[in-house]
Order: C-alpha cells, then structure tokens, then sequence
C-alpha cells in the first residue's frame, strides 16, 4: 500500500525529482538511476557533438582556401552541430545539478561521477560552453562542502584550469568567457582555503596548495602570478601567516618575469598593512552591528512581546558566537609581519639585488617607480636585519639628485638602508653626496632641509657615517632663514650632542654634554662608560631587560614613601606571589617586612635587606639611574614577578608617550625597524593658502559650533500668537473709534514726531 | 514705371508662399529631378527558388510552435526522393535526430515516418547515422517524461528494420538494458519506476510495442545472420539486398584477414572516441565492464543475454502470456522465440 502511495506522487520534472529522493533516497532509486543513465547517454552525445565541433571547425579553417561551395557546406554542419549542443547543454546542467545534489545518497553507483566531472573539465574545456563550465564548477564545489571529494582534489582541479584560462590562446578564443571563469575559479580556491582553515588551521592542505604554487613559481612563464595573487590574499585574510608562505613570496620577488616579481615585493612593502586593516575593519564591523545593550533597555522600556524576546535572545547569541570565533582568530593569528618571519633574509636581499637592480644593463624591465619600490623593501630589508649589502649604496648615488623624480623616497630609502654595522667608509661616500648635492646655499629651501634631514636620519642609524667637518658645516645651517633648514640643522645637532658631542664644536656642544666631557677628563678614561670617541663595531648588543631602569627609579620613588607609613602602622602582609616559589619548601608560614620592594630571591634574608638599604640611598643620592645600573640593582637581586612586568610594561608605554611629546631621547634599539616616513624629510613647507583651503579651514574650525550672531526675535519653538501680534492684526475698523487711534489725531506735532522718531529707530533696531 | 526683371525676382524670393488645403506643396527649389525614359528594361538575373531553400528550413526544426516543427518534418519527407543523395542529408539528420525526445506526439510521429521513409529510400544513409541515432534513442528510454520513454521503442522498431547489424553491435547491452527499463522489468534496483509502474497496467498498448521490439531485438542480435537471411529470402525484402552479398562467403577462412564489411570495424578499440576514462577498480557494474567488446560478435552478445537477462525476461513473459490480450500474443511470440534460440 505504501508503494502505491508513493507512486501517486510521480515526479515528472528534475526538481520535484530531487525534493523526492532526498526524502526518500532508497525508494527512488530506480528514479534515480533512470536519471543517472540519462545523464550517461547525455554526456556521450556531448562528447560525440563536441569532437564534430571541433573537427569541422577544423575542417572550416583547412578548407577557407578551398572554395566558396565547400565553406558553405562546412558552415552548414557547424551551424548544425552548434545547435544541437545548445539543445542539450541546458538538460545536461539540470542534470549535473541533480546528480551532485543527490550523489551522496548514492556512492556506489556515482563512484565515477565526480571523476568524469573533473576530465570533462580539465580535458574539455575547450569545447564545453560557458554553463556548462561554470556548472560543473559549481556543483564540484557542492561536492567537496558535502564531502564526496576532497578539497586537495578539487584544488588539483582548480589550478590547471586557471592557468588554462590566463594563458593567452585560450582566452582569446570564441565565447571562451576567459574573464569571467577565472574570476569564479579564484573565488572559489579562496573560499575554499577560508572554509578548510576556519576551525583550525588545515596544514595538509595549505602545504599542498603552496606546494603548488612553488612550482608554478618554478616556471619561467608568468602563470606564478596567480599564486602570489593567492598567497598575498591569504595573507592579508590571516589564513596563511607562517614562513613557508614567506617563502612562496620571496620566490615570487626575485621571479625573472617583471610582473610576478613586482607582486613579490609589493606583498613585502604593503601587506602587513594591508592585513591589519582587514582586521580592524571586521572588528569594526563587530563592534556597531549589534548593540546587546541597547537592545536590553529598548526590551525594558518597550511592550514586552514574544518577538523581541526572541529576538534578543538571536543577538545574544551571535554575539557570544562572534566573541567566541574573535577569540579564536586571535589566538591563531599571530603578528609577525613577512619581513620577519624570512628564513635567509640575507641571501634574499642579496639575489634581489643582484638580479633586479644591480648589474648588467638590460636590466630595464622595471619603471622607475617600480625600481623606487624594489630599493624601499631591500633598505627595509637591511635595516630591519642589518644585513650587509654593500652595492646597494653606490647604487643609490646615482640616483640622489634633487632632479631625480620622487627624490625623497629614493632618499627615505638610503637612510633606512644605514646601520651601524655598515662600514663608515661606505655611508661616508653616500653622506658626502648628498650634502654636496643637496645641502648648499644655491638650492632651494626645501632641497637643503631635505637633504638634512636625510643625513640625521642616516646618523642616527650610523653615528659614524659622517666626517667631523662635514658635521661642524653642515650644523651651521641652524642660523639659515628658512625655517625647514633651521629646524633641519638642529635635529642634526640635538642628536650628536646626544650621541657623540665631542664630533661638535666646543660651543655647540651645549652645557650637559660639556659638563660630561669635563667630568671624564677629570676622572681619567678608565671610569667611564662610553669612550671618548666613538668606534665602529663597538658591542651595543642589548644587556639586561628593557626599561629595567625605569621600575628601578619607580620602585625608589614609591619605597620611600610607603615604607614610612607601613613601618607606622605595622601591618603585616603575606605577599604570596613573591613567596611560592622559595618558601613553600619549608613548608612553615613565614612573616615579611611588607614594605613593597621585599621580595624573596634565592639569596639570604640578611644580604637582601642590605641591598636595600643601599638601593635606598643611593635613591636619595641620584634621581636618574642608567640601565645598567639599574640591572645591577634588581636583577641580581631578585626575581622579577608577574606584577613587576606589568608594571614595566606600564611605564615602558608611558615613557613612550613621553619620547612622542619629544621629550625624552629615542632609543636605539628599536629605530632600525620603523619606516621612514619620505614625506616628513622635506619638513615643514608653508606655502600660501588658496581661497578654498582658507574656507575649508574655516570651516573645520565651525564644525560642531552653533551658529554666532542675534537670536533677537527668533522663535524656534511653536507657540501661539501674541497679545502684541493680536493686536497688530486686529481688524481696523473695530479699532478706528478707540481712544487709542482718535487720539493719535489730537496728538501735537512734536509729540508726533517724537513717536515717529521712536519708531523708525525701534524699525532699525529690529532689522527691518 | 514698372521695376526690372531682376528686382522682381528678387523680390519673389522673400515672398511666402500660402499653403492651401487640398493642393500639393512646392516642391524646395533644390530638388533634383530623376525620373528618366527608356525604351526597354534588361534584368541580369532572376531569382527563383533553388534547392538550398530547403536548407534554410533546417533551423525550423527547431522552432518553438509544435506545428512548424511538425510540417517542417513532413515538409522533408516529400522532398525526401530529390535530396537522399545530396550532402543536405547529414545536417537534415542532425537536426532532425533530436527531436526524438520532442515532447508532443506529433513531431515524434512525424520523425518516425522520416526516418521510415529514408530508411526505404537509401539504408546507407541511417546506417552511417547509426550511432547518434541510437545515442538518442537511448536517452529518450530513460527520459523523465514517460511519454517519450513510451515512444523510443517505437523508434528502435524502425531502426532496426532497416539495420539492425549496425544497431546490435553498437549497443546491444545498452539497448537491451534501456528496453527492459521503458518495460518496467526493473534492471537496476529492487522496486519498480514509479512511472513504469503507472503506465503498465494503462497501457497494454504500448507494452505491445515495447514487447514485439523486443523480440525482434533478441531475434537480430542472437540469431545468426545467415540463418536470417534465409528466412529473408523468402520474404524477399529489398533492404535485405545488399546483406546477402556478403552473408554468401561467411565461412571463408580468409574472412578475418579481409577488409571488414561493416563500418568502423574496430571502433571498440576506442581510438578515436572521446570518452571519459574512468578508474578500472571503481567499475560501478560488472554489466559495463568490456560492454563495447560484448556487442561485437555473436557469440558473446549471446552469452550475455543469457547470463544476464534471460531468467528475468522469462518470469516476465510468463506473466504476461497469463494476461492474455494482445500482449499475451507478443509475449507468446517472444517466448517461442527464446525456446527456439536458448534450448
């Protein structure tokens, strides 16, 4: 009885076919083979049309010559076969359709069925019409989110057709659709990849997809530029984030073929940013699509209904869901930039180098800008590592010319292609330059503060890269007029009285450094810290722990204070934290002098509280202590607990803030790796405002203000009418017999005039 | 005093001109006049209707209205006798072919006269058509609309009037396969076709069809040619003709080293067909394995019906013989003719 139930219903189009057997896969089955077979005998008169297609097209192109009777016979064919494919393709992509919606009900049967998809497309694709294609496309990605194949076969799939389409015989051929498919192929081999890494990462696969991009790299031709199309988009979605995708990159930057070896370097220059844009463009998304908030309070204020309930209960949870998947992300991502994470970033920046810049004189095949861009992430490569590339500086003078278009990146560049590990001899010569070329009386304000600035910025990276004379002129130029060059000359100056004064002139030097060099001399070379000059290839590696010196000089402050207020009241504390570690052996509670300071290091108590009290005057004695100092002071007296680096951290960012105010002096270590701005080297130019900047500015300057001027007599609320306004609109002949109006008749003329006065100035004071 | 010539016709020209109702209006004074005489007109050539007209009709088997596609079809079986030798057939059956799965009864029916029709005209040329033939025909027997899977063995009939050779060895098992499916025997899975189920018992008719096809198919592709054409010569058909030339020396030895009397004799081979390879270890039936290999000889096409096919078309054809009617008689012929062949 059921079968016959079943049988009422008799499915006699593709879709209500597939509703049935999704249902019910096992009493459709005979359906579904009937089905299957048709799209058997289907796809083999595709196949039999295809190659008449191709063959008389062929047959056309051979026979052009021939005659005009025989090519309209050929025409005829092809007209024919055309149509007949046309007919079909529409069932056979309903088909398709069907199939790979339904073929995991049935595995056995269609064990062939996603196998045969994938040679129609790779072998045929040339014949298959666009729908076709993109159908099958279509529903082989079906197939991989359902699981029948695997994303490494689709993603085996995917690439040789992308490379068939952007080559340039395909795509020129007829009705081809080269664009368009390449454009579905990418997206889905990036959805893809997004989709398989979404949870955790699936490092089989990315491993195989970028070994596929390694060797499409390996290739002279230029089909590697779609993998480091892939690669720089994986990247900026955080997907690929390790030193293999690096890798991939770096292959693609020193790439023989222009293009691909641009799209190299350009992932190096931008595509940090590029990804931390991303990010906080989603948070930002985040953070104003759903308010919880406000939605609670708008449930307490408003009619409480089922819906809304609901409907706070939907935002609740996907914000729970979207915090749950932030945290993830989070924890996945981890922030090294590309330049980082190279694996020989000397041997990189070296074949860059060599094979892009430097050399033979065919090397032509880059713009000017595009050469600029290769310069700017070899500087960057080399300051951020502190490589040795020594062409790369004979390389810049020749462009270092005010002449020279976009001078101050090329400018931006050298300076940031400077450390002190360099050789002064080299960077002399590039210093020289530019002070020749740049720096003198006849060029224009702007060039000399250029250059200026330039040489600052080389110097603080390289204090020795300059000769002493050429310092002492060039420091002259803090009397020039012109303020740029002023303030160029005087950056120079404050960072040489900071790092080497005795390069300056006794009076420039300024009244610390003087004082310090005096005091040097009086004491003999022996104490001091620094060497009277400077040396290259003198040790600066980092000794202790950052900012150290900074909690030793907080500690100070704060010890004094509380501890005479905790020897006042007498307070007994147990710092735990301090403590777990050296006395929970003896397994005995033990009371602490709880001044703040006191925490237990290995050593004995006696011995600590000693360093103490020496730490204490010397606290009292110096109000500023040196680094090593202070590592001196605590480090080897104590351990360092969670709490003290929080508080590091703290101050740390707040003496930040204070070096960004200008008013602390930059520290070394960590200039090499911030980006020179090229735009800030010219400094500050002031030209004439034009009429529009001038009102733009005025209008900044408006914005959220309320407008000035009278509000005399304007009324912004409604209101009614006014006894005055009443009576100024009264009828007049109910008015004419008043004492108020006869009288004005018997009025005396000067009594008139006095009233008409009175009026006409009262007029003019209301703006009328 | 009257004013010049000149002054006067200068004075015309500022003049305006009144229009009236009902009178023609001047003609601009930059008109050209083109009108001319002449004695007699000569033309180079006149048009009149050639045989390419019929070509342009090709796309109208394609039209939309039923009734187009129809008269177009028997539009071409009457001018069938001019064009049989011309190259206008092989588009004309590419055209017309897949109209096989047309949906209105109509067109089919015209398209089996057609190919009726040339199939009497010339054999030659439904024999070189063969395959696309029986490639549509295939599809219409597991098309989703029962009535056209009604239709296709109607279709084979007549294909395999005029040459069943071809037919048996191109697809024998896909045929007989697609025949016991439109029957509703149910080859593939365990329960019936809902649609086949529908219709058996509506249509006692079209079983008829579908049976006596059958036979005629078992008949073709198991018995030998020679024994046929025996039978043949009695009726002395005149399609038949042409297979007794070299039905006469079958038992020659030297037979395999000459040049095979059928087209494409080595067409299993597969060397020049597009197909789809697929992995032999995922082979979804044992029935596809050498399917094309089967289909060749007589033999083997033989030894595969009985394996497969025999025991269920037997219990069958019992069942139906129980029924009586007109299909009891085509099940009754087909009975006696399995006895005769399978002992």
């Amino acid at each position: 009885m059921a079968r016959k139930g079943r049988a009422a219903i008799l499915p006699n189009n593709i879709i209500l076919l597939q509703n049935l057997v999704k249902r019910d896969p096992e009493s459709y089955k005979e359906e579904f083979l009937q089905q299957y077979s048709h799209y058997e005998s289907l796809r083999d008169i595709f196949m039999v049309n295809g190659m008449a297609q191709t063959a008389a097209a062929a047959a056309a192109a051979s026979s052009s010559t021939n005659g005009v009777a025989d090519d309209s016979a050929n025409r005829v064919e092809t007209n024919s076969v055309g149509i007949n494919g046309n007919a079909s393709v529409g069932e056979l992509v309903e088909l398709i359709g069907f199939i790979s919606q339904v073929c995991s009900c049935f595995p056995v049967q269609t064990a062939n069925f996603t196998n045969e998809l994938r040679q129609l497309l790779l072998e045929h694709h040339k014949t298959l019409p666009f729908e076709l294609k993109e159908k099958i496309l279509v529903s082989l990605t079906m197939l991989r989110n359902k699981g029948v194949i695997s994303a490494e076969q689709l993603i085996q799939t995917l690439f040789p057709l992308l490379i068939a389409y952007s080559l340039q015989g395909n795509s020129l051929g007829l009705n081809s659709h080269a664009k368009e498919l390449r454009r579905l192929i990418y997206n889905n081999l990036v959805t893809l990849l997004k989709n398989c890494n979404l949870g955790s990462k699936n490092q089989k696969l990315n491993k195989s997809t970028q070994a596929i991009c390694f060797n499409l790299l390996d290739q002279p031709d230029s089909q590697g530029i779609w993998a480091a199309k892939l690669t720089r988009e994986l990247w900026r979605r955080g997907i690929w984030d390790d030193s293999r995708t690096v890798e991939i990159m770096t292959q693609a930057a020193s790439h023989s073929d222009a293009k691909i070896a641009l799209s190299g370097i350009m992932f190096f220059l931008d595509a940090d940013r590029e990804r931390e844009e991303t990010f906080e463009e989603n948070s930002d998304d985040d953070d104003d699509s759903v308010n919880v908030d406000a939605l609670k309070h708008r449930l307490e204020i408003n009619k409480k209904t089922g819906k809304r309930a609901k409907k706070l209960k939907n935002a609740i949870n996907t914000v729970k869901k979207r915090n749950h998947t932030k945290g993830q992300a989070n924890q996945n991502f981890l922030n090294f930039s590309a330049i980082h994470l190279l694996r020989d970033p000397q041997g990189f920046t070296e074949r860059l180098f060599k094979e892009h810049l430097s050399g033979n004189k065919r090397n032509n095949k880059f713009t000017m800008e595009q050469r600029i861009s290769i310069m700017q992430l070899l500087s960057r490569l080399i300051g951020t590592h502190k490589l040795t590339v020594l062409g790369i500086y004979t390389y810049f003078l020749k462009y270092l010319t005010p002449k020279q278009t976009d001078v101050t990146k090329i400018m931006a560049a050298s300076a940031q292609a400077c450390h002190e590990l360099v050789p002064p001899e080299t960077l002399q010569v590039l210093v020289r330059k530019i002070a020749d070329e740049f720096v003198s009386d006849g060029v224009a304000n702007e060039v000399a503060a250029a250059g200026l600035n330039t040489i600052r910025e080389i110097c603080s990276r390289a204090p020795l890269a300059i000769e002493e004379t050429l310092l002492q002129d060039l420091i002259e130029y803090k009397q020039s007029k012109a303020k740029g060059v002023n303030m160029a000359a005087k950056g120079l100056l404050a960072l040489y009285r900071d790092v080497a004064p005795e390069m300056l002139k006794r009076k420039d030097r300024g009244k610390t450094a003087t004082l310090e060099i005096i005091d040097k001399q009086r004491n003999g070379t022996k104490n001091s810290t620094r060497d009277a000059r400077l040396q290259f290839g003198a040790d600066h590696g980092v000794q202790g722990i950052q900012g150290l010196e900074l909690l030793a000089q907080w500690k100070r402050d704060h010890a004094t204070a509380e501890q005479n207020d905790d020897n006042d009241a007498a307070n007994w504390e147990v710092d735990n934290e301090g403590n777990s570690d050296g006395e929970d052996v003896d397994g005995a509670w033990v009371a602490v002098e709880s001044d703040k300071e006191y925490n237990v290091a290995s050593d004995s108590d006696l011995e600590l509280s000693d360093d103490d009290n020496d730490n204490e005057e010397t606290a009292t004695e110096k109000t500023k202590t040196t680094a090593a100092e202070a590592f001196q002071e605590l480090a080897t007296t104590r351990i360092l607990t969670p709490a003290d680096f929080a508080k590091l951290r703290e101050l740390q960012t707040e003496d930040n803030v204070l070096q960004q105010m200008g008013h602390s002096a930059r520290d070394q270590g960590s200039r090499n790796e911030e980006i020179i701005d090229a735009a800030g080297l010219v400094g500050p130019v002031k030209y004439k405002q034009t009429r529009e900047e001038r009102i733009a500015k005025i209008m900044e300057g408006r914005e959220g203000r309320e407008k000035f001027g009278s509000r005399k007599g304007k009324r912004e609320d409604g209101h009614s009418t006014t006894n005055r306004e009443k009576q100024r609109k009264k009828n007049f002949v109910m008015m004419i017999h008043k004492r108020s109006v006869t009288g004005k008749q018997k009025m005396s003329l000067r009594d008139k005039q006095k009233v008409l006065r009175a009026h006409i100035t009262k007029q003019k004071k209301r703006g009328h | 005093m009257g004013k010049s010539k000149k002054q006067k016709q200068k004075k015309k020209d500022f003049l305006k001109r009144k229009l009236k109702v009902g009178k023609k209006a001047d003609h601009p004074s930059n008109q050209t006049d083109t009108s001319f005489v002449a004695k007699t007109i000569s033309l180079k050539n006149q048009h009149l209707e050639h045989e390419t007209d019929l070509s342009k009709r090709l796309t109208l088997l394609r039209h939309h209205n039923i009734t187009v596609r129809k008269e177009t079809l028997q539009d071409y079986q009457k001018h069938l006798p001019e064009i049989i030798k011309t190259q206008l057939m092989t588009p004309l059956l590419t055209h017309a072919i897949p109209l096989i799965c047309d949906d209105s009864l109509a067109v089919r029916d015209s398209l089996i006269d057609l190919l009726d029709e040339v199939g009497k005209l010339d054999v030659h040329v439904l024999v070189l058509h063969c395959n696309i033939v029986v490639l549509y025909i295939n599809m219409a027997m597991t098309h989703i609309m029962p009535r056209i899977q009604m239709d296709s063995t109607r279709f084979l009939g007549c294909l395999l009037k005029y040459c069943s050779d071809e037919v048996v060895r191109q697809a024998w098992l896909k045929l007989l396969n697609g025949v016991i499916a439109v029957l509703g025997w149910g080859m593939f899975g365990n329960n019936q076709a809902s649609g086949a189920l529908q219709t058996k018992k509506r249509d006692s008719k079209y079983t008829k069809v579908h049976l006596d096809v059958l036979t005629e198919l078992i008949r073709v592709g198991c018995s030998d040619a020679k024994s046929r054409a025996a039978a043949d010569d009695t009726n002395n058909n005149e399609e038949e003709d042409n297979l007794e030339n070299y039905v006469e020396d079958n038992n020659n030895i030297s037979e395999p080293f000459m040049l095979a009397e059928y087209p494409q004799p080595y067409e299993y081979l597969k060397l020049f067909a597009r197909t789809l390879k697929n992995k032999k270890n995922i082979q979804t039936d044992e029935l596809a394995v050498n399917s094309s290999m089967a289909n060749q000889d007589i033999d083997s096409r033989r030894a595969i019906f009985k394996e497969q096919f025999l025991k269920k078309v037997d219990k069958q054809v019992d069942a139906i013989i129980k029924d009586g009617g007109e299909c009891g008689k085509s099940a009754n012929n087909l009975k006696q003719l399995l006895d005769e062949l399978f002992v």
